[in-house]
């Protein structure tokens, strides 16, 4: 398992990261596409072990931090095994609602096969594909 | 020595040149910062802070010749503590 986070432009994913079992480092290039793009982007998910379905303190300073530097508000959403859950404006939401990207970042997170990134499917390759354009 | 700070809070964004010990702790430049655009010394960003607000933000530093310092929040995400 490893953590992983979408930076996302409505469906399309803007950026991709990965992190370790239990974290995603900060990181200042992280910090500049969230400023370059602050206007556009509309979700930041990232996901987590096991099925800790809930904003750590990390993620809540992280978000808080984000947002009184970007003075936007954006969807904020953890992605476990099972689950899916959003916050904006303090608001949490279990979403039941499937994205495309979800089963993605799923498999990019919990794929257990050894040392090889799963294959994107033909849909993945068309959605990544578009938001390269 | 001067040091020259870019901060951004809010959608703004501003610099700061301030002369000071290029080695002093973060705790102490976000305490400068906040003080700095309380005082209307950051063109580009509104006065209006509240306290601590940037208490999650980290200091990228940058040396050479003209130390520059970018204040910028935090982005680390996970169930580990930072």
């Amino acid at each position: 398992m490893r953590e992983v986070c979408f930076i996302l432009v409505g469906e399309k994913i803007l950026r991709v990261y990965f992190g370790s079992e239990t974290s995603i480092p900060d990181l200042r290039e992280r910090w500049e596409v969230i400023w370059e793009h602050r206007h556009e982007i509309t979700e930041i998910a990232h996901s987590h072990p096991g099925n800790f379905l809930a904003f750590s303190g990390e993620d809540l300073t992280t978000m808080q931090a984000v947002e009184a530097g970007t003075g936007c508000q954006f969807v904020w959403s953890i992605v476990t095994r099972d689950g899916f859950l959003s916050s904006k404006g303090g608001a949490e939401l279990l979403r039941a609602a499937a994205p495309w990207w979800l089963g993605f970042i799923r498999r990019l997170s919990y794929d257990e096969s050894p040392r090889r990134l799963p294959s994107p499917t033909n849909q993945e390759r068309k959605q990544t594909n578009e938001c390269a354009d | 020595m001067n040091v020259l700070i870019n901060i951004t809070y809010h959608g703004q964004s501003g610099n700061y040149l301030v002369n000071m010990d290029p080695g002093v702790d973060d705790n102490t430049i976000r305490g400068i910062c906040e003080e700095a655009v309380r005082a209307g010394e950051v063109p580009g960003i509104a006065p209006a802070l509240p306290r601590n607000a940037f208490a999650h933000f980290v200091i990228d530093r940058f040396h050479g010749d003209q130390p520059r310092f970018v204040v910028r929040p935090k982005v680390p995400f996970g169930v580990a503590a930072g």
